[in-house]
Formats: structure tokens, C-alpha cells, sequence
């Protein structure tokens, strides 16, 4: 037979003539006949194996350019619409998958099959080559195959006894059984047998150093039996002669790799037991090639087809079935990605593809039964259950360069389907399948929460694990499934977050997470990518989890982040969501977002003009609290609450909120943070400064790396709310001033003496300010103290008078006076106002004023008379009315008591007060209905106002009355001090004389300048703190009224 | 008509002058070695006519060796009774 033909010959086995379309193949028997033997013996030749290879190569290359993409793709495309259900999409993905796959398995797999048959059967055959080829004896005996492909065919094969026995003296006899009738199901446990059996075998060989040899051959599956055995048999010769070595299966391997170099890569891919071992121990395994009648759908089950598995399995070595246990642990990579290609065991997929392709409705029972069957001879137990390498079975010639075989044929025709088929994957095809999985995930949690599913439900979950291990078995998972499912997975995971976590702050989610994502997630991987349960899928998918928790904390982190302000509201509930966050901060690099986004929240949602300054203030200490919870080191804090310190310090109220909660009544949580101060104690602190040993250092931890490096961390570390507070101001000045001005308000409001509770604020105060700092307070009250002492001396002196003098009017009830006595010094200024009291009134005070005399040599008392409270009863009509008024007002209403009508002008004239105060004041007694206005023209036509006192008051009830009375809301409300305004004009004032002497000698200044020498020459007044633009406002102020001129960038005086 | 008024008063030193001449404090405040004003700071006068805070005239005193002027007029300060 020349070249040409035995080409061709070969061609047609491994194609069938339909080089063009292999879709169209009709797979053929192959009947051992001379013209076989010929083309193997051409195979032998020197890089034809490699050249068939490659020509088989270019054939499938082309098929799966020129017609299976195309083909393909109008499945997808020609059937996808844009809006389709979930169904469809799966319905479409489905056809089209099987398409390729049954392209894949029933053509390309199965030439690579014959060709690997063939290159087998060549390279058994240069032993012979020499010597037995031309005689090479035609031991078949073909039994008829029934036409048709219906169906397992027996052929049967009758090894010529007297060629065996002539070659290999002793027999052992390794069976390998197979009738005719044979099905599917039991093809499993006769492989099973047949590993048993050639460990006997083996043992047995290595006992004799004989070469046992197949006696007889049993019948076959398919419709053919190679002649391998005979190749096999007449290697033996040659065997023989190596057979003194212990290993010599190795030798025998490595001098075929010599002699057949171009081979090697090819035997690799073998399963290195059955090939390389075979040799030695004869056939204990009949080998046939497998007809699978592909047309026929039956199944190719022959021992040849355990052979090709393990072939086309080799790259991971937990499925060889006959490599060592050991080898799976150490061999697996621990994969990150879910992603796994071609972990499964090609035949058994093959049963169960051929199986269910053609009836996908009812999948078949054996699809859970086989691979566990599987599993024992695969991975047995052992290497699982104790996670140790079990010390491998010597193989001699073992290949240990798992997995990768990038050469193998196989692995090229995967490496083909991608590049071909997937170079791009359009926009559609990817949604699509994020769809398919998306719903898989869905149908699965269904799955999980309901023990029985619809019909429905189990068809989609069947045809979704179908899909999923064809793709697999083309190596197809990575590339196509494997972003949309860990797409689906991080959306899923997102959902769930989004679902069970928001807006719930009061309970801890980590734990309750971490489980979802065991039972869900991680179950549906191990679904989808370890179907097999072997031990690589398992750790490859166990390797997952640790990123899916990643990812989990990373996605809950961010959620809580996104949260975070109104976590910040509900502080003391939302304790475990904080307690969430730090861990997730720990496991994730989300800090610098926190950050930003707090700050981005605070500012959008705090820090504008519609929140009043006690909201702000709580959720400024609320905030602090938390922060301190999430990160004790306090660089969060210290980072986030910049803009609210800075906010607030514009806010002109803050201080007078911060100290009024300070010394609220209330609940307050800074009142109780002023009670749990502890007195700070410097010297300890001194002692951490001099580098003495800290006893506790071995728990010291660095600050973060976000931490300002020039303020020191342990100041950040005990800082607490109400220091950070005070920092806002960077002084304790600001505060204590105003805590004077709001105390003097309290003592001047409530004139009563009982000042206990101010007295526990200011021991509070006293001890984390300072005593010199509120000395001044404590002077305050010390006055009030003071006061009452005083006054119940001269009330006692007074009474004696009177009782003594006894000429008083009878009935006349004795105005009691009480008095404030003040020290002025210590005291915030008070409110101005001028009046001049009735005759009357004075008369008590200058009679108290007289008897204090007494008491206090050289000292005299300076009444302030609009200051105080007066409980006044006016008698109108026989009606009695008490009020608690201002003596102001009780002066006004006295004055009604010489007339009952003045005019504005002639009662201001009579009090001394300016006509717009005395309006305010009257207004108070409108209010109460006792005053009436009324406008009456005067001689010269001035309109004058006339204030008649209202005898019949009930007439004017419920009149004009009430729309006054906020005035006298307001008027009530006002404080007795000068507001902070007041003061800082007087200060300003103080400063005005510094900057006239400045200007004066130096003629003229800049701002800045100016600013630069208050703060040198100054620092002693009080308000030297004065910041640049209050200055800036109160030169210009200077320049409108014509005192200051500024030009060029100067201020001069105006001379 | 009317029973009670709590009136509202600073007292003050019936003196010639508001601030010591010695520490330059106001005689309503006390002298800097005192917390507590009133009472517990009182002002003297001498013949002279010249006020002083009591601490700081005593301090003033002592601190002079010889003979003990009044720091405001050189004269010999003597107490002015009561």
C-alpha cells in the first residue's frame, strides 16, 4: 500500500470522509484489516503521529470556524430577541449549547479519540516492526455487526491461540467480559472490576517478572476489537528482555519516548497506568476502541472509552481514575477563581450526555448514581477524609508534570472553542447568560427555603446543571459563564444586603451574612463548579469563599458606610451596626471612603443654616460617640468632625448650646458626661512624655495610616466629648464667659437663693476647667449666698423699725423687699436701662440702701431698678389681679394709680424713660387689658398717644390683647445681661485706643499688620482674640464714620 | 398694693477713687491675693484720705523699713479709725 493510501486511510477513521462538515459523520466501524495495519505502520514512521495530529487539528479548526461558530451563533442570535423571558433565553442558551456540545463530543472528541487509538496502536508497533510486520498475522475474526448502528454490536475476537501462547509462554488471563448485551449501567462496575483486576495483575507481574497475557478476549462492546493486543503480545519479545529490571516499565517507557520522541507528548496524555503498564502486563485490559453510534444514541461504553477519560481527563488528575490518590492534593492549585475547567470526567459526562441529550425532559436516574460510583475509584476516600497525601503507588514511569498539557490535543481543541466561538462575546449573549444564571441562583434559594418544588422549577434547575456541565466539559466555564456568575453572585450578594440590612441598625448582620453566603452562595458554586464533589472542586471552591466573604464585608461596609449619618442619629441603637462596620473596616480597605462620605453626609445633611445648633450639637456628640466605638484611635473622629468643629465655630449660639445642655436639667448626655469626668491628672500624663515604661506597651497599637502625624495620638486617645467640644473654640476662655453670662441669666431669672444646684455645676465645671478659670463664677454665687444672709439681717432691722414706728397706714400691706447684692466686678455687664422709680418704691430703696449702710461700713448699694421681679396685686373694680412683672412695669402701672390717663410724652418725661422703651413696657399692660391707647390731636395738630387706664376691663377681654401679648413674650424673655454683641463692642473699644496710638506713630498700617501688634501688644485684654475679618469689619466700620481713611491697602487716621 | 420685690443692687466702696493705688485693682474687686471680694477684701483709709486695700497696704507697710509713708502723698500713713 503506498503513502497515499495509507493517508487516506487514516483520514477516513478519523473523519469519515466528511472533512468539510463533521457534523455529518457517520462514524464507521473499524475492522482490523491489513490495509490498518499498514497505515499504523506508516503512523510509526517518523512524524507522521505528529503530522496526523495536525491534520486533524486544521480539520477541526476549520469545521468549527466555517460552520459550527456560525452555526451557533445563528442559534443564539436568530431566536434572541431583546425582550425575552427567562425561559426562552434558557431555552435558546440550551439548544445552542447542545449543538456545540454535541459537535464537540460525538465528532471532535471522537476522532481524537481514534486518533489517539491510532497513534496508540503506533506506537506498540516498531517493537514488531522489524521483525514480525510483513507478517504481521491477521488474528481477527469479524464478526458479522448487524447492519444499522442500532445498538452495541458483538464482535467477537478469537485471539489465536497458538500466536499467544508461542510468544508469551504462560497466560494469565484477565477477562474483561463484556456480552453483547451490555448496557450503559453496568459498564461502571465493570471498570471497576477491571482496575481491580490489573492491581492483581500487576502484583502478580511483578512476582513472576512473567508477562501475563490475555488469553482470551471477551466480548466486546463494540463492533470491532483492535488488534491491539496483538501489538501488545508481540511487544513482548522485547519486553522479555527488560523484564530483569524491577522498573522496567519505565525503562520501557522512556525508550519509547526515545525512539518515538514525537510521540511523547501523546503518551503522556495516556493514562500512564493502562498504557505505560501494559506493555508488561500483556492486556488485562482488552482493548477496544469504542464505536459509539452516534447517530443511533447509544452509548460508547467500552473499556477504551475509560482509557480516553482518563486521557482526555489527565489535565487534573484528581479524575484519572487509576492515578494516585495522593496526587489530587498535591497537584490541585487552590484556584481563586470559581472558575474550573474540565473538572469532570468526560465519559461519565458522555453517558450522561448521550443519555439525557436526546430525552431532556426526564433526565436520567443514573446521573446521580454514576458519578458517586465513579467517585470511589477516582478519589477514594482516604486522601479526603484525612486531607493528607497518601504516599502515591509507585507507578514506575509516572508522569509527574500535572496538569498542564498544553500540547494535548484536546486541550487544543478547548483552547479552538474559545477562540473561534468566543473571541467576542456580544452584549446580548453575555446578558443572556448573566440572565440564565441570575435565575439558576433564584430557582436555587427556591430550592433551599421550600423542600419541594413545582415540576416546573426542577426542570429549569435540571436543564441548568445539564448546561453547566456540558459547558464545562468543553472547557467552555471560564470564558463564558465566568464573570456572570461572579456578577450574579456580587448582585446577589448586594440584593441581599440591600434587603435584609437596611436601615436596620439595632442588630448585628455579620454573622447571619456569613451564614446566608455558606448556604446560598457558596452552595449554588459548589452546585454549579463541584457537581463531582471531588476534593479539587471542593477546595477550589472553598478558596472562593474567602473572597465572597471579602466581598461580602465589603459590600455590607459599604452599605453601612452609605449609611453611616443616620447611623450617627440613632447612636446608642445602632451600637451593633457600628460593632459591623469596625469589623468589616478590619477585613476591608474602606476607611478613606467612610471618611469622605461621612464628611460628604455631615455637610449635605448638617451643617446648613435650616438645623438649629442643639441638633447639631447632639449629632456632633453623637457622632463623636460612635466613632469612638467604630475606631478608638480616633483618627476617623479626628478626620470626619473637622467640618462640623469648623461649622460650628461659626454658628454664634454654639457655646451658649453647648453650655446651656451642659447645665440642663434634662437627660442630658453631656451633663452626665460633666459628672463622669474624671480629674485629669497631670502628672501622669507628664510621666508617658518622659518615655518612662509604660506598663501596659505591649498593647500599644500604631495610629492608622490616615492619622496626622503631628498631633499626638494620645491626646486623640482621651480626648473626650467635652474636650473636643471645648476644642472646637481652641479655648477655655470662650466657654467660661459663657457659662457666666448664662449663669448670671439663671440667678437673675429665678431670684430665688437657692443655688445648690449651680453650686454642683460649677464643683463639675471647676474640675475640668479649672478653678482660676471660673473664678469668677464661684464669686457669682457666693453673692447670692452672701445675698440672703444680708437680706435677712436688714428684713429683721426693717421690722423693727416699723414695729417701733408703727406708722404705717393700717390695711396697707408692707412691700417686702428683697435684694440681689451683687459684685459688680465679677459680674458679666448688665443690661442698661434707665428709669425713675415712683417716689414711692424709691423710698423702700433708699431705705434698704440705708440700713445696708449700717451693716457694711463704707459701702452703699447702686440699685439697677429694671432689673428684679415684683409681685404686684392690683385691685380694679373690687377684682384683685396679681402679676409678676418687672419693677419697670410696676412703676408704669403705680403712675396710673395718681391718674388715670397720660399722655406717651408726660409719663416718659415723669420716668425718665425714652418714649420708644415706655411704649414697649405699656404694651405689657395692653396685653393684660388694663391700658388702653388711644390717639388724640393736640393744639398744634400733633397727634399725641394717650394711655387711658381701662376700668371695665372685661369689655376689652379677648380683644386686641392677645396679638400684644407676644410682646410681652418677648419682652420677658430678654435677658438681664448685655448680649455678647454689647460685650464684644465694649472690647472692640478697648482696642480702639491701641489702634489710634498705633496709627498715630506709625501713620499707617495694613490690616494684617494691624491684627500682627494687637495680638503682640494686647494679649492681656480680654479681647485680643479677635479674629481677622471681626477687625477688617470693625475698621471699615472706623472708615464709614469718618474716623479712619483707607487707601492703598492702608489705614490711616482721618486727620 | 403689692407685697413682694426683689430688687436687684451692686454694692460698692464709698470711696474717692475706683482702683487701688497699690495693685491697681478696683476696690469692688479684691487685691490679688484674695479670691473673695467684699468682706473678706476690705479697703482701709488713712489720714491722708488715700484708700487702699487692706492687704496691700499692710504688704506695702511691712515691705518699708524705716518709716512707712503712704504710697500715694510720702506722708506717714496712719489708719484713719472706723
Amino acid at each position: 500500500m503506498d503513502i497515499a493510501d495509507s493517508w487516506h486511510f487514516l483520514e477516513h477513521i478519523l473523519c469519515g470522509g466528511t472533512e468539510d462538515d463533521m457534523s455529518l459523520i457517520v462514524w464507521m466501524p473499524v475492522t482490523p484489516t491489513p490495509e490498518l495495519k499498514n497505515a499504523v505502520h506508516f503512523l510509526c514512521q517518523p512524524g507522521m503521529s505528529t503530522m496526523l495530529e495536525e491534520w486533524l487539528y486544521e480539520i477541526i479548526f476549520q469545521n468549527l470556524s466555517d460552520k459550527v461558530s456560525l452555526r451557533f451563533w445563528d442559534l443564539i442570535n436568530c431566536k434572541a430577541t431583546d425582550h425575552d423571558d427567562v425561559e426562552t433565553t434558557r431555552q435558546i442558551l440550551f439548544d445552542a449549547f447542545d449543538y456545540l456540545y454535541d459537535i464537540y463530543n460525538k465528532c471532535f472528541l471522537e476522532s481524537v479519540r481514534r486518533l489517539k487509538w491510532l497513534q496508540t496502536l503506533a506506537v506498540s508497533a516498531p517493537a514488531v516492526a522489524p521483525t514480525v510486520t510483513p507478517q504481521t498475522p491477521s488474528a481477527f475474526t469479524s464478526v458479522k455487526s448487524r447492519a444499522g448502528l442500532s445498538g452495541p454490536k458483538g464482535v467477537r475476537f478469537q485471539q489465536p491461540r497458538n500466536l499467544s501462547q508461542e510468544i508469551c509462554g504462560n497466560a494469565i488471563e484477565s477477562v474483561v467480559c463484556k456480552d453483547e448485551e451490555n448496557c450503559d449501567g453496568s459498564v461502571e462496575t465493570h471498570e471497576e472490576k477491571d482496575e481491580k483486576m490489573e492491581l492483581g495483575d500487576e502484583n502478580m507481574q511483578r512476582n513472576n517478572e512473567v508477562n501475563p497475557i490475555s488469553e482470551e478476549h471477551g466480548n466486546m462492546d463494540g463492533s470491532y476489537v483492535p488488534d491491539k493486543s496483538v501489538i501488545e503480545q508481540s511487544l513482548v519479545p522485547e519486553d522479555s528482555m527488560s523484564s530483569i529490571h524491577p522498573d522496567s516499565s519505565f525503562e520501557l517507557s522512556q525508550r519509547k519516548d526515545m525512539l518515538f520522541p514525537l510521540y511523547a507528548s501523546g503518551a503522556e496524555d495516556e493514562d500512564d497506568e493502562s498504557f505505560i503498564r501494559s506493555p508488561i502486563g500483556g492486556s488485562k485490559k482488552s482493548v477496544s476502541a469504542p464505536l459509539p453510534s452516534v447517530l443511533s444514541g447509544a452509548v460508547s461504553d467500552s473499556p477504551f472509552a475509560q482509557r480516553e477519560r482518563c486521557q482526555t481527563s489527565s489535565r487534573l488528575p484528581a479524575l484519572s481514575s487509576t492515578s494516585t490518590p495522593g496526587m489530587v492534593l498535591t497537584a490541585t492549585p487552590g484556584q481563586l477563581t470559581p472558575i474550573m475547567a474540565a473538572e469532570a470526567t468526560p465519559v461519565l459526562k458522555t453517558d450522561e450526555g448521550n443519555a439525557t441529550s436526546h430525552n431532556n425532559d426526564e433526565p436520567s436516574p443514573e446521573d446521580d448514581s454514576e458519578p458517586s460510583s465513579s467517585f470511589k475509584c477516582v478519589l477514594p476516600e482516604a486522601s479526603l477524609v484525612f486531607g493528607t497525601t497518601v504516599p502515591a503507588r509507585p507507578v514506575p514511569g509516572q508522569v509527574t508534570d500535572w496538569p498542564a498539557k498544553p500540547g494535548s490535543l484536546v486541550n487544543k481543541i478547548h483552547v479552538m472553542l474559545k477562540a473561534i466561538l468566543f473571541y467576542t462575546i456580544p452584549k446580548k449573549f453575555s446578558a443572556m447568560i448573566k440572565d440564565f444564571y441570575s435565575h439558576g441562583f433564584e430557582i436555587y434559594k427556591v430550592k433551599l427555603s421550600e423542600s419541594d418544588i413545582d415540576e416546573g422549577k426542577q426542570k429549569s434547575l435540571d436543564m441548568f446543571d445539564l448546561l453547566n456541565s456540558k459547558m464545562d466539559e468543553m472547557g467552555l466555564m471560564e470564558s463564558i459563564s465566568g464573570s456572570a456568575i461572579t456578577e450574579v453572585v456580587h448582585s446577589e450578594i448586594e440584593k441581599h444586603i440591600e434587603e435584609e440590612c437596611k436601615g436596620n441598625f439595632d442588630t448585628t448582620f455579620i454573622n447571619d451574612l456569613e451564614a446566608w453566603l455558606d448556604q446560598h452562595v457558596l452552595g449554588w458554586l459548589k452546585h454549579i463548579y463541584a457537581g463531582k464533589q471531588t476534593a479539587s472542586q471542593l477546595a477550589s471552591v472553598i478558596a472562593f469563599r474567602d473572597r465572597l466573604r471579602h466581598s461580602i464585608y465589603e459590600t455590607y461596609g459599604k452599605s453601612l458606610i452609605a449609611q453611616f449619618f443616620d447611623i450617627i442619629i440613632d447612636f446608642p441603637d445602632s451600637k451593633p451596626a457600628i460593632l459591623d462596620l469596625s469589623k468589616c473596616l478590619e477585613k476591608s480597605d474602606l476607611r478613606s471612603e467612610l471618611v469622605s462620605s461621612l464628611k460628604n453626609a455631615l455637610e449635605s445633611r448638617l451643617l446648613h443654616p435650616g438645623v438649629n445648633t442643639a441638633v447639631i450639637l447632639t449629632a456632633y456628640i453623637a457622632a463623636i460617640k460612635s466613632l469612638r466605638l467604630l475606631e478608638p484611635a480616633g483618627v476617623i473622629l479626628e478626620l470626619v468632625c473637622e467640618p462640623v468643629g469648623r461649622y460650628l465655630r461659626s454658628r454664634e449660639d454654639t457655646v451658649r448650646c453647648i453650655v446651656a445642655s451642659l447645665t440642663d436639667d434634662g437627660n442630658n448626655e453631656l451633663v452626665s458626661e460633666l459628672v463622669n469626668t474624671k480629674p485629669c491628672t497631670p502628672s501622669k500624663d507628664a510621666d508617658e512624655e518622659d518615655g518612662s515604661m509604660n506598663p501596659r506597651w505591649e498593647e500599644w497599637m500604631p495610629d492608622p495610616v490616615d492619622a496626622d502625624p503631628s498631633s499626638g495620638s494620645r491626646f486623640r486617645r482621651s480626648a473626650d466629648i467635652l474636650s473636643t467640644l471645648v476644642n472646637i473654640y481652641g479655648s477655655k476662655e470662650l466657654f467660661v464667659n459663657e457659662y457666666r453670662s448664662l449663669l448670671a441669666d439663671r440667678i437673675l431669672m429665678q431670684y430665688n437663693y437657692d443655688v445648690e444646684r449651680e453650686l454642683r455645676y460649677l464643683e463639675l465645671l471647676k474640675l475640668r476647667f479649672g478653678e482660676a478659670q471660673l473664678h469668677f463664677c464661684e464669686v457669682m454665687l457666693r453673692d447670692v449666698s452672701e445675698s440672703r444672709r444680708v437680706n435677712s439681717r436688714i428684713q429683721e432691722a426693717c421690722k423693727t423699725v416699723t414695729e417701733e414706728e408703727n406708722n404705717q397706714e393700717p390695711g396697707q400691706k408692707e412691700l417686702e423687699l428683697n435684694a440681689m447684692i451683687l459684685s459688680a466686678q465679677f459680674w458679666p455687664a448688665f443690661r442698661d436701662e434707665k428709669i425713675k422709680l415712683p417716689v414711692e418704691l424709691q423710698e423702700h430703696l433708699d431705705k434698704y440702701t440705708r440700713s445696708f449702710e449700717q451693716q457694711k461700713q463704707n459701702r452703699t448699694l447702686v440699685w439697677k431698678p429694671h432689673l428684679g421681679v415684683m409681685n404686684i396685686e392690683l385691685e380694679l373694680n373690687g377684682e384683685t389681679l396679681s402679676f409678676s412683672v418687672s419693677p419697670v412695669q410696676a412703676a408704669i402701672i403705680m403712675k396710673f394709680q395718681e391718674k388715670n390717663q397720660w399722655s406717651l410724652e408726660s409719663l416718659s418725661h415723669e420716668l425718665e424713660m425714652t418714649p420708644s422703651v415706655l411704649r414697649r413696657k405699656l404694651a405689657f399692660w395692653q396685653g393684660q387689658g388694663l391700658v388702653r391707647e388711644s390717639v388724640q390731636e393736640g393744639p398744634g395738630g400733633d397727634n399725641h398717644q394717650i394711655y387711658t387706664l381701662v376700668e371695665e376691663r372685661s369689655g376689652l377681654r379677648g380683644g386686641p390683647h392677645d396679638l400684644l401679648g407676644l410682646v410681652d413674650i418677648e419682652e420677658e424673655a430678654e435677658s438681664a445681661m448685655a448680649s455678647a454683641q454689647q460685650q464684644k463692642e465694649e472690647e472692640m473699644q478697648m482696642l480702639w485706643t491701641y489702634i489710634q496710638g498705633m496709627l498715630a506713630n506709625l501713620d499707617c498700617l495694613t490690616l494684617e499688620r494691624i491684627h500682627a501688634m494687637l495680638r503682640m501688644f494686647a494679649t492681656e485684654e480680654p479681647g485680643s482674640e479677635i479674629s481677622l475679618q471681626e477687625l477688617k469689619a470693625f475698621l471699615d466700620n472706623k472708615v464709614k464714620d469718618q474716623i479712619l481713611v483707607f487707601a492703598a491697602g492702608v489705614y490711616r487716621l482721618n486727620k | 398694693m403689692g407685697n413682694s420685690w426683689t430688687g436687684v443692687a451692686t454694692w460698692k466702696w464709698i470711696a474717692n477713687d475706683d482702683n487701688c493705688g497699690i495693685c491697681r485693682m478696683a476696690f469692688d474687686g479684691c487685691c490679688p491675693d484674695c479670691k473673695l471680694p467684699g468682706d473678706d477684701c476690705p479697703l482701709v483709709w488713712g489720714q491722708c484720705s488715700h484708700v487702699f486695700h487692706m492687704h496691700c497696704i499692710v504688704k506695702w507697710l511691712q515691705s518699708q523699713s524705716t518709716n512707712s509713708p503712704c504710697p500715694m502723698c510720702r506722708q506717714e500713713w496712719k489708719w484713719k479709725a472706723g
